[in-house]
């Protein structure tokens, strides 16, 4: 199933993408409020967000089939905010459905860009037989996309986009009707080629594991609006919203108020992260992922811990989910239960329901946010 | 041992839901045995008997031999496949159009182009008469605009039949045609568009192929609703342009002829059998049944 890198052929054509304050309304309704994005050449960007964030709408408006009410969305530096779908907006899009014309084989569904080109019919042959080979569907060449498998249809759809070497590739959710073992091979597979050919991509989903996987940089998308862009790894460790921390993975959010260089979270004091400057009086919350805390079995009536990196509690909820176990601790001045993920082996005991627990972790992995008027 | 008593119970209620499908289905049959298929027997049984009630194969060998019985199929045939091709031709455009529409827009077609099937043909027919006659609303319209030529003879001619019978047949057409289109899925088009491909281009390699299953079915539909006509050829043809259900009737209510118009009804149906195999065969009709995709 991997890609060969002989057929491949760097796509010299990848542009540069970049969105200024686009905004649109569809019937009084405003899905997209001053979108800013910036895609370098050869980039993989990845629109991320609940649905209803206006991540499909970014990109439509991209493909040209949503026109945007103001903003401006240049492609190498040429402005394209009113240019329809077509030769001359030159991106290749896989759609969420693949859209292969039933009609075609799928050597004729890839050849359909090329033809509409009128380009020479030898180089459409060689073209689509190179193409064909680089998702690995020579074989399957002269089928129709009713007697392909789901993953197939999507590398139908791909090669289709990236035969005639669009600047850019757009794909809306291309992994949504795998199932879950095919879209990981995919999703490396994607990555692996995207690389290899240097194209430029903006890829839609609301998978944020797929998100971080695939990509060199998330948007992370809220009511018609980008909340944070970075790497995904940024995303996921240095959040700036409430949202965003929950978005992406599990999350423990520990909301309190900054007292004398410690965070009082109803009480109970946590150490800031070395080096914080947060003054006395700062709301803010701490974020703590699932998978930085260390559970242990701990002394029944412990309270509170000196360094601030320390809570005790009960395990309410203990559960095995292959790589990990997967606890609920009730913390005594907490309104909800901790959740923790901790690698199942030796070096940790299991435990179990209705046991004392000590939950420990490294002061320098806790993440502050700072929480706004309106944040709860 | 209660789920053992159980078992039996079940398979007994499976069983008794199986003996009323049957029991539906036979009524069906016989309704249809009854209604349909026993009057046909009856046809063909009379189509092959001669004056005095014997088997004899007279009546074929008379049509055979007849010189009047070709050019009437003939014509029939032309006109069939005239108002064929006019229901094409109108109700494509239409369908593109009505397809589109969504909601309260899209009921309201529907019943439109449904409501002439509540009323009687032969009223329909009636009032095209009003409306193609010489002294008609559409002729007085044409002298009035000036048109060269005007008034024309739209009524008891070919003209005639065929305006009359594309207008009873177009909703067939278009019921055919606007299913299909309907199923397009229009992110083909978009993807077509995105490849650089020009509306008209979409049209011609992506739209028509994809509607071109409801044309056909359409076509084998109107052509053979068409092949039988009887009423609007009869008040709206001229004495010239006979068709084959007219020529049955002439048998029937002026001669007398039973065995000759069960000789002929059975030509025509042999006809249309032929037809439908050879349309099932070469446009695959089970295909063109299934849904897209």
């Amino acid at each position: 199933m991997t890609m060969t890198s002989e057929a491949a052929t760097r796509v010299s054509n990848s542009a540069s993408v970049h969105l200024e304050a686009i905004s649109k309304s569809i019937g009084g309704t405003r899905i997209l409020a001053g979108v800013d994005l910036d895609v370098n050449a050869g980039e993989f960007v990845t629109l991320l967000g609940p649905s209803g964030s206006g991540k499909t709408s970014t990109l439509m408006a991209i493909a040209g089939f949503v026109t945007p009410d103001s903003g401006r969305i240049t492609v190498r530096g040429r402005d394209v905010t009113v240019l329809p779908p077509g030769r001359e907006r030159d991106m290749g899009i896989v759609f969420q459905n693949y859209a292969l014309f039933p009609h075609m084989t799928v050597a004729e569904n890839v050849a359909y860009p090329l033809k509409v080109r009128r380009l020479p019919r030898r180089e459409i042959e060689t073209r689509v037989a190179d193409v064909l080979k680089l998702v690995q569907l020579d074989a399957l060449a002269d089928r129709k996309p009713a007697r392909l498998s789901g993953g197939q249809q999507q590398r139908v759809a791909l090669a289709r986009a990236l035969v005639f070497e669009p600047s850019v590739l757009l794909m809306d959710e291309p992994m949504g009707a795998l199932d879950v073992r095919l879209k990981e091979e995919l999703q490396l597979e994607l990555r692996r080629l995207q690389k290899e050919i240097g194209a430029t991509v903006i890829y839609v989903t609301h998978d944020q594991n797929e998100a971080m996987l695939m990509s060199d940089r998330v948007a992370l998308m809220r009511d018609g609006q980008i909340e944070q862009y970075g790497p995904g790894q940024e995303l996921y460790r240095h959040p700036r919203s409430l949202f965003a921390a929950r978005f992406l993975g599990d999350s423990n959010l520990l909301k309190g108020m900054v007292r004398d260089g410690w965070l009082d979270v109803g009480g109970l004091r946590i150490a800031l992260p070395t080096g914080t400057l947060a003054a006395t009086g700062e709301r803010q919350a701490a974020l703590l992922r699932p998978e930085t805390l260390t559970v242990r079995e701990g002394a029944t009536g412990a309270l509170m811990s000196e360094d601030g990196a320390c809570l005790y509690g009960t395990v309410r909820d203990a559960a095995f989910v292959g790589q990990a176990m997967r606890y609920e601790i009730d913390v005594p001045g907490l309104p909800e239960p901790l959740l923790v993920h901790q690698v199942a082996c030796a070096a940790h005991a299991q435990l179990a329901i209705g046991m004392p627990a000590q939950i420990t972790w490294d002061r320098d992995d806790i993440h502050l946010i700072a929480l706004g008027d309106q944040d709860e | 041992m209660s789920s053992a008593s159980a078992i039996p119970a079940g398979l007994r209620a499976r069983r008794s839901v199986a003996d009323l499908q049957w029991l539906s289905v036979a009524v069906i049959l016989l309704f249809l045995g009854a209604t349909f298929l026993a009057p046909l027997f009856e046809v063909l049984a009379l189509s092959l008997t001669d004056a005095d009630g014997t088997f004899s194969l007279a009546q074929f060998r008379e049509l055979a031999d007849s010189s009047s019985l070709r050019p009437v199929l003939l014509q029939t045939t032309i006109t069939a496949l005239e108002v064929t091709l006019a229901c094409i031709v109108i109700g494509y455009p239409a369908a593109i159009y009505l397809s589109r529409l969504e909601g309260w827009k899209a009921s309201l077609t529907s019943v439109a182009i449904l409501f002439p099937f509540l009323t009687s043909s032969l009223v329909r027919t009636f009032v095209f008469i009003v409306l193609l006659g010489r002294n008609g609303v559409l002729n007085n319209a044409l002298v009035w605009l000036g048109v060269p030529g005007a008034p024309f003879k739209l009524l008891f001619n070919q003209t005639g039949v065929v305006i009359g019978m594309t207008y009873v047949l177009l909703p067939y057409m278009l019921l055919s045609l606007i299913g299909t289109m309907r199923k397009i899925d229009g992110t083909l088009l978009d993807a077509a568009r995105s490849m650089g491909a020009s509306r008209a281009r979409v049209f011609w390699t992506v739209y028509l192929p994809l509607s071109l299953p409801g044309v056909a079915a359409g076509a084998i539909i109107t052509t053979i609703l068409g092949f039988g006509y009887f009423v609007t050829p009869a008040l709206m043809g001229g004495p010239g342009e006979k068709m084959i259900a007219q020529m049955v009737e002439q048998r029937i209510v002026t001669l007398y002829d039973l065995p000759g118009a069960a000789a002929i009804s059975v030509v025509m149906l042999t006809i249309v059998l032929m037809a439908y195999a050879a349309a099932a065969r070469w446009l695959g009709l089970s295909r063109l049944m299934r849904p897209q995709g």
